[in-house]
């Protein structure tokens, strides 16, 4: 049975008072929030020894491009059909209303979860095409009220429908699209013995200005490093890239690229049975499929695509699919031949029957990945009305209308700005904001109500944990706003696949208890704790009640980095608790200062070209931005620990007013780049067949797969190839395709 | 409207046209990739032994299916020497299908010229390597490449590379020379390494006729048989 959890507004004022914080949460009182920036000013985060030092990684930077370009469309990636972009193919995320429905959240196996009934009256199992109906996932008797009744609530997901899943055996080189897997009818995704495709038991986020992402996935376990062949940056002890050392030796190195959590968040989905992937099969694996084929083989390719048109094979009058070329072309072309130019094998295991890997299949997780995060680099939208409009001296988009304005002001004040910070509309994007914080100090708050932004990866925040206020620390860029149950997804609190915990802050315990071992991200050693927005540690005995910091009673230590720029006072706040403080301190079950309430946390989604990018929330459970402002209007649905109870409560001024609600949907538009609704460079595409349910609806399936005779057949839906120039009509928004 | 008779010798002659195959287009993709390496010493010493070699690395056919092949045809063991020139002979690799396919077919081949100095000082030994690298794809689908690494005792390598490919650039060249030079102590010796791997891969489906090309063969054949007639039936 769901129990709801509410917090009177004087819970969370009394936890204020406790923890000695700068944020003042008292609505109507509340200065205006961080201004937000134009897109054109956030720089991309460098990459260290990607394009650029005495050896860099990738030679011809727009080979990679195409490469990235080709990869990431192709639907030869995926072991039954599926490309990166079929889940990625509608302003960079997924607009299918069809089969598109998870019986839950990512912490529980699929298959012991269960289809619910929707709001409408239908169930949300295999092959549904889901209704406005359906919508929102959690309702109330008020929407708008935050102890209103609630009268419907699943937790089930609108995910991405994906594959049939299955055992990889092998893969043609040349020709056919699916692997040679064994497959069989999934025991949650059939229709009465009918196999569907399954689903992602979280929404496909939008690739677009993902770039700017410190850690990708919603749970961040994209690592910010890449290690050349899995997700999980320096975590994995096996990773590396075999790099030649000569004609005769090639050897194994690690390989440590920093900001490239894009080319982490890469490697997984081709591998996942839910995804792209059969289970078992190998990023080398899709290389060898891969390499020696024409890139998009059975996909056109538009003659004026903004990155693949010199490669293309069409005209004016005849598209035609592939491009003139072999992947494994485009890679000798784009990277450093001391990755490919080995001439013998590589002493890793093939698959039985099978012959060694070469060098080029044995890397092709760098490759691919690299190549994919440098395409998804160009896709970043700064061309919206927001960021075209011209400023006053107050930083104001003196372009937007009144009602746009009086949105933004309403984003503002009702402390949307504070997550959504910075030119991003996200704290995610940690380093390229850091960047911004001395020259664009508008950006992120008045000097009343400033928001520390640092690359400090953990930061510290009240919350309302267990019954008890308390500062918790918190990862950079991620946030708990109670849009469901923590037991249905813990998000950040989940473990990464060797059991260590997700999150930095987690590790950031660790560290200060002196567990060296249990600190597995060197971002986290970093952490400047006079950069806090909230203090974690002073030198002097505070004349108020100090449950949640150390003092000199504690044991205190400085800090062991520099204190230049420090966002809190240096001389009383630049100091750590020692060890021995920090340790007894974390033994103590129901401890206030090493705290680190995570679960359910979620990374902060981009605001931009928001309009188009729905359904909203990591489960997808709000199909309209309406049902979003009515979300944070009520201050959420559940007050998980880890709720941040002093940004996330309910908001008198969009409660009492349709208009100022209608003000910040109008603002929120402005956030749409047209180029994104149109399609136009860079977000043109190749031609994409995507599955799309199958033939008939909800409740019914034909057997007679291609791939099996007990699977669903499937149906598509054609999205054309669009060159530079855009598509004619333009994207909707997701809830114009639900149906009735 | 002129009705289409097929006579027992039309039968006959499109039976054949199907039976031959014909039914099919012509679907053969081959590659021919191969390397032609010599070594001139540009300072030859008296009193500095030279020992050339060509050594068989490895040869591999790759998955072959169907009527695909490939082979390999590899230098002599020692070169052919002419006053301070050593030229090994071709080293080459061919593939064809015509109904299956080949895939990561690869042979490499060892060049080797020691270098001993016999004198009682120091030498600095200077050569040119001269390499003639060419890979040729044809067909439906065929892609080879030549990988050229050449370098002294266990040094880095320095790499030339070319591929050829149906899909983009189907003929490869490169003729060219590198010059290395080492010093070489007194009774030391060092060896100069040239390796030289030939990858390769063809695929080849036959590929049916369309029913448009099927309907002018008919055609055709009714042309002929109506020529036929219309020769043996004139009476002047």
């Amino acid at each position: 049975m769901t129990v709801l959890r509410h917090s009177p507004l004087s819970f969370f004022l009394l936890a204020l008072v406790l923890t000695q914080t700068n944020v003042n949460a008292q609505a109507s009182d509340l200065p205006l929030g961080p201004m937000p920036i134009s897109l054109k000013s956030l720089p991309i985060p460098e990459v260290p020894g990607l394009l650029n030092g005495s050896d860099p990684i990738i030679i011809n930077k727009n080979a990679a491009i195409a490469l990235g370009k080709a990869l990431f469309w192709d639907t030869n990636v995926g072991s039954d059909g599926m490309a990166c972009g079929s889940c990625h193919f509608h302003a960079g995320a997924d607009g299918r209303v069809k089969n598109q429905v998870s019986p839950g959240g990512q912490s529980s196996p699929q298959n012991t979860q269960a289809f619910d009934v929707s709001a409408a009256g239908a169930t949300l199992g295999p092959n549904h095409t889901l209704s406005s109906a359906d919508f929102p996932f959690h309702q109330r008797q008020k929407p708008l009220q935050e102890f209103s009744p609630m009268t419907y609530n699943t937790g089930n997901v609108t995910g991405s429908s994906g594959t049939f899943g299955g055992n990889f055996k092998e893969a043609s080189r040349f020709t056919g699209s699916a692997d040679t897997c064994n497959r069989s009818v999934d025991n949650t995704f059939n229709i009465g013995g009918i196999g569907t495709r399954r689903d992602t038991p979280r929404n496909a986020p939008s690739v677009i200005n993902a770039i700017f992402n410190h850690r990708s996935f919603w749970d961040g376990r994209a690592n910010n490093v890449f290690n050349g062949s899995s997700p999980w940056g320096d975590r994995d002890a096996n990773a590396g890239v075999w790099v030649k050392q000569n004609a005769r030796a090639v050897q194994k190195q690690r390989l440590h690229l920093l900001n490239s959590s894009l080319a982490s968040l890469a490697t997984a989905p081709p591998l996942n049975a839910t995804e792209m992937g059969c289970s078992k099969r190998t990023l080398m694996d899709i290389g060898r499929k891969l390499l020696l084929r024409q890139p998009l083989q059975n996909q056109k390719v538009h003659f004026q695509d903004s990155v693949l048109a010199p490669y293309s094979l069409s005209s004016i009058s005849t598209p035609k699919a592939g491009l003139n070329t072999t992947y494994k072309n485009l890679i000798t072309q784009a990277f450093n031949a001391k990755y490919w130019s080995f001439s013998g094998t590589i002493p890793v295991p093939a698959p039985t029957g099978q012959p060694s890997y070469n060098q080029v299949e044995a890397n092709f997780g760098m490759f691919f990945g690299l190549a994919i995060q440098l395409y998804e680099s160009t896709l970043i939208s700064d061309e919206s009305p927001f960021d075209k409009s011209a400023r006053d001296a107050k930083h104001q988009p003196i372009d937007l209308t009144a009602a746009e304005l009086n949105g933004l002001d309403q984003f503002r004040k009702n402390l949307c700005s504070l997550c959504h910070i910075g030119p991003n509309f996200t704290a995610a994007s940690v380093n390229a904001n850091a960047v911004l914080n001395q020259s664009h100090p508008e950006a992120f708050g008045e000097p009343s109500n400033f928001i520390s932004t640092t690359t400090n990866v953990v930061g510290r925040i009240p919350v309302f944990a267990r019954n008890t206020a308390v500062t918790t620390f918190y990862d950079t860029g991620f946030a708990s706003t109670g849009v469901a149950e923590e037991t249905v997804d813990i998000g950040l609190g989940g473990v990464d696949d060797f059991g260590n915990p997700l999150s930095f802050s987690k590790q950031y315990l660790q560290h200060l208890a002196g567990n060296a071992a249990g600190v597995l991200d060197t971002d986290v050693t970093q952490v400047r704790a006079c950069d806090f927005q909230v203090k974690f540690a002073v030198n002097f005995k505070p004349s108020y009640l100090a449950t949640s910091m150390f003092t000199p009673a504690d044991g205190i230590k400085p800090q062991p980095q520099g204190t230049s720029n420090c966002f809190l006072p240096a001389a009383t706040t630049a100091f750590l608790p020692t060890v021995s403080a920090a340790l007894a301190e974390l033994n103590k079950p129901n401890t206030k200062k090493m705290v680190a309430e995570v679960k359910a946390s979620f990374k902060i989604p981009t605001l931009r070209n928001i309009e188009l990018t729905g359904p909203y929330m990591h489960n997808g459970s709000m199909a309209s931005l309406e049902q979003v402002i009515e979300f944070y209007t009520r201050g959420g649905n559940y007050n998980n620990d880890a709720k941040e109870v002093t940004r996330v409560f309910q908001l008198a001024e969009l409660q009492f007013s349709e208009q100022n609600r209608a003000d910040l949907l109008a603002f929120l538009k402005t956030l749409t780049d047209d180029r994104v609704r149109y399609e136009e460079a860079p977000f043109d595409h190749p031609e994409i067949l995507i599955p799309n349910g199958h033939v008939g609806d909800n409740g019914f399936a034909i057997a007679g797969n291609p791939l099996k005779a007990n699977l669903a057949k499937d149906e598509f839906l054609l999205i054309p190839a669009v060159g530079a120039l855009g598509a004619a009509a333009p994207l909707l928004p997701f809830q114009d395709y639900l149906a009735p | 409207m002129k009705t289409i008779v097929i006579n027992k010798k039309m039968l006959v002659a499109m039976t054949a046209l199907t039976l031959f195959g014909v039914g099919n287009s012509q679907a053969n993709s081959s590659f021919t990739s191969q390397a032609e390496l010599n070594v001139s010493v540009d300072t030859p010493f008296s009193d500095l032994a030279i020992t050339g070699l060509f050594e068989q690395a490895s040869s591999y056919n790759g998955i072959i299916n169907g009527d695909g092949s490939v082979a390999a045809v590899f230098p002599a063991g020692l070169p052919t020497v002419t006053g301070s020139n050593y030229a090994f002979d071709l080293f080459s690799v061919s593939g064809h299908a015509a109904n299956g396919d080949v895939s990561g077919s690869s042979y490499t081949g060892w060049y080797s010229l020691g270098f001993t100095n016999q004198s009682l000082s120091a030498m600095s030994v200077s050569l040119t390597l001269n390499y003639a690298l060419a890979a040729i794809a044809s067909g439906q689908y065929a892609d080879s490449s030549v990988s050229l690494d050449y370098f002294i005792n266990n040094d880095p390598s320095a790499n030339v590379f070319l591929n050829a490919s149906v899909l983009g650039q189907p003929k490869a060249e490169d003729n060219g020379s590198k010059v290395i030079t080492f010093n070489l102590d007194p009774g030391t010796t060092q060896t100069f390494h040239s390796d030289v791997t030939i990858n390769g891969n063809v695929s080849a489906s036959p590929v049916p006729l369309p029913a448009a090309l099927w309907l002018f063969l008919s055609g055709l054949l009714v042309m002929l048989r109506g020529t036929a007639n219309y020769t043996k039936n004139r009476t002047f």
